[in-house]
């Protein structure tokens, strides 16, 4: 099609536009009939069951291709880019597919755009530096999944899977946790494809940008998923006239790209909802900005830059907490129930430190369940959750340091003592504290 | 080339700093917070005492046995003393290899006393369990990691002692932790289970009884006829006494009444094997440890203080009708 696009454009006769459409309608498609068959398959085999009619549930099953998610909008912006004159198409198939499907990112992204075919035209002697590079950043993706990602999502399965025995604050830990469990799983995956690509001398696009650093949402969908969020901007919302068409416009392009991105996610509605509550935050922020900011110098919270900067970090922080209960439910009413849950344990700890009701406290603290507590063993449970913590302030102390320097490179300056110290405690920690489970990464799943 | 090779010295150099801090936390002292270290804590309890012993091994309906007052009223006007060895530790673990892992430290003159549940002998799906369970397989490589590095190397796996020396490594550096949550500064550490000085004696058996749960755990399960090919390793045991001079008893689990009666041809079949197939000498037959129901702590296995001394007492009666 993309041949077609640049032919068209020398006097072929095909119209640049209808090779566009076809570039663009049939890799959705598809990816509408594998992501959504699944549901649709269901959907049918009720009705089929309700009319007593025979339905070939198993023959219409179909197993989704491995990161059809990403490789069909990498298709897509391939496809628009060579349409908008902005990238040329690619002569060389293999190559083409080669990019499209380089083994590091197939899986959970990033989505690169066109420009990243180039570099396989690019001739890649062995980089002593570059190789290292790549290595360091795997180890600190595998520290991210297995140590951090792994253990907190322990007490995330184990809390949001017996919803019944525990109390309501134990889910603010629980949503807590899976904040840290789905940015350590994704960027230490993306960390992971990245640095394998940089082993074999390509540069994959940055993916997160301390995401819970944000001071908005706004902010937040700059640092989270990058690669997703840059091409819904690039591909829906601004062709769909982005913020030029006026305000309900605008709200409706927030909205539309929002449901996009939760529909991307799966046919489930939590993900649905949690697109849309994102949605819903982003047209509210905007619709309020001028509000907020008169406020805010009314009762001159803007002179204390300090605590203004703070609590918008924590209000956003709150936000994205909220939405991710959606996003990791299993169905909607669970997460209106987990919301129920947390709404009701707050108001008992308050009513219990208000009357000093000790008996109450202690009650709600007694959570262990088939010799468990939180998911871990009794005997080992107070370790993990120690290693959880210090492994939570290693990455955030991390994430710290990156936004002043780069870490890698600075460490690359050092003595070689030092280095090597820090290879050792970062490959000690993989192996004395990584949880060696079958936890697949979250992000395959979409 | 000079970049590859330079970059294959850091890789090696890397890898041989991994296993060499894998080797140190292996090598270095602390404990293992979990029940199954106990093995190392009973397996260094079998070594320092002295022969000949009356050594009992077996699951957890073994471990609130009261083995002082057994040593006590063996030894009373005795000419040869017995020390009591209480090996009885969880019936998830392979008796099989449990068995072999004795055998290094058994001597002429000893006394072994096979108890197993019943579940581990005549339920095929208990039995798979066993088999297929990871836990039991990695805390007796913590035992006797040379002789299992051997087997493992001789059957070309040498990724799986990898991954129990990691895990137990794991487990260790989480223990010390605790050992600094608890502020525990006196703990004195045994190589085994973290809190084996608190929760076992001197003899092996477990210093408090088990928790009291109604309705009992594992009741109205039925079991399936014997398999002679499965249980044939008490065969093999067996033998290897009889050559070595060691005496062996089977003594059969406390089991509650209702259960004994809905499996009681599949009981009383097995009491045939191991006594006329195996030839093994019977301590305690299957009627005289039947108990009622509320004899039972929290599951069919484990008995409460009060019937354990009278299981006690008709052990330690047939022991010594038995050495007489």
């Amino acid at each position: 099609m993309a041949l077609l696009i640049e032919r068209s454009r020398s006097g072929h006769h095909v119209s640049p536009i209808i090779c566009l459409l076809i570039g663009v309608i049939l890799p959705v498609l598809v990816l509408f009939l594998f992501k959504f068959n699944k549901f649709f398959n269901d959907a049918a085999c009720q009705i089929a069951q309700l009319l007593h009619l025979n339905y070939p549930r198993s023959l219409l099953a179909l197993i989704i291709p491995v990161g059809i998610s990403y490789y069909t909008l990498q298709c897509i912006s391939y496809i628009v880019e060579v349409y908008r004159g902005t990238a040329m198409a690619e002569r060389h198939f293999g190559m083409l597919v080669l990019s499209l499907l380089f083994f590091p990112r197939i899986v959970a992204g990033p989505i690169e755009r066109p420009d990243f075919i180039r570099q396989f035209h690019e001739k890649h002697a062995p980089d002593y530096l570059q190789i290292t590079g790549g290595i360091k950043l795997i180890a600190w993706g595998f520290f991210k999944k297995l140590v951090i990602a792994d253990r907190a999502g322990m007490v995330v399965s184990e809390v949001y899977g017996h919803q019944d025995h525990y109390p309501g604050i134990y889910f603010i830990l629980a949503t807590l946790l899976f904040a840290v469990q789905v940015y350590s799983d994704f960027s230490g995956y993306t960390d992971i494809a990245r640095g394998s690509a940089g082993v074999f001398g390509l540069r994959l696009s940055e993916n997160f940008g301390n995401p819970y650093g944000a001071k908005s949402l706004s902010e937040f969908w700059r640092r989270w998923h990058i690669s997703l969020t840059t091409w819904l901007r690039d591909y829906v919302y601004i062709p769909a006239g982005g913020n030029r068409a006026g305000m309900p416009a605008k709200y409706r392009n927030i909205l539309g790209v929002f449901f996009i991105s939760g529909m991307w996610h799966g046919p489930g509605l939590t993900y649905i909802a949690w697109g849309i509550f994102h949605g819903l935050l982003m047209a509210i922020g905007v619709w309020t900005r001028s509000m907020r900011t008169t406020v805010t110098r009314l009762i001159r919270l803007d002179r204390h830059h300090g605590l203004h900067d703070f609590l918008k970090k924590t209000t956003t922080c709150f936000l994205v907490c909220c939405g991710w209960i959606f996003f990791r439910s299993e169905s909607l009413s669970q997460s209106f129930s987990i919301i129920r849950r947390i709404l009701i344990g707050i108001a008992d700890v308050t009513s219990s430190l208000l009357t000093w009701d000790m008996v109450r406290l202690k009650d709600m603290s007694d959570i262990a369940r088939n010799n468990t507590i939180l998911g871990f063993s009794r005997d080992t449970y107070r370790p993990e959750m120690l290693i959880l913590a210090l492994s939570i302030v290693v990455l955030w102390l991390f994430q710290k340091a990156r936004e002043k320097f780069d870490v890698w490179e600075t460490l690359s300056h050092k003595a070689l003592l030092v280095r090597w110290s820090f290879y050792a405690l970062l490959t000690a920690g993989i192996l004395f504290f990584g949880m060696f489970t079958k936890e697949q990464f979250i992000y395959f799943r979409f | 080339m000079k970049t590859l090779l330079h970059l294959a010295y850091k890789l090696i150099l890397a890898v041989v700093l991994a296993i060499t801090s894998c080797i140190v936390v292996w090598l270095a002292p602390g404990d293992y917070n979990h029940d199954l270290a106990a093995l190392v804590n009973k397996r260094d309890l079998l070594r320092s005492k002295k022969s000949p012993r009356v050594i009992f091994i077996g699951g957890s309906s073994l471990i609130t046995l009261h083995s002082a007052h057994i040593e006590k009223k063996l030894n009373e006007n005795a000419d040869i003393r017995h020390s009591i060895v209480n090996l009885g530790l969880w019936g998830g673990l392979s008796m099989q290899t449990y068995l072999d892992e004795i055998k290094p430290f058994l001597r002429p003159g000893d006394i072994v006393i096979l108890s197993q549940e019943y579940a581990t002998l005549l339920d095929k799906n208990y039995f798979t369990y066993i088999h297929a369970n990871q836990e039991g397989k990695n805390f007796f490589f913590l035992i006797s990691p040379g002789k299992h590095l051997v087997h493992y190397y001789q059957k070309g796996d040498l990724i799986e002692p990898l991954k129990i020396i990691i895990m137990l490594n794991q487990l260790k550096i989480k223990t010390c932790f605790h050992t600094v949550i608890d502020c525990n500064w006196s703990h004195r550490i045994t190589g085994g289970f973290y809190r084996y000085v608190r929760d076992y004696n001197s003899y092996g058996d477990r210093r408090s009884s088990f928790r009291v749960v109604r309705p009992l755990n594992s009741t109205g399960a039925l079991f399936q006829k014997p398999d002679i090919a499965k249980l044939a390793y008490i065969k093999h045991f067996s033998d290897y006494a009889r050559t070595n001079d060691i005496l062996l008893f089977f003594s059969f689990p406390p089991f509650p009444d209702a259960d004994y009666r809905l499996n009681k041809i599949q009981i009383l079949e097995l009491y045939s094997i191991i006594r006329n197939t195996f030839m093994v000498s019977i301590l305690n037959g299957p009627e005289e440890t039947v108990f009622p129901e509320s004899c039972f702590a929290d599951t069919v296995n484990h008995l409460k203080p009060e019937c354990e001394n009278f299981r006690t007492e008709k052990v330690l009666k047939r022991l010594k009708n038995a050495i007489q």
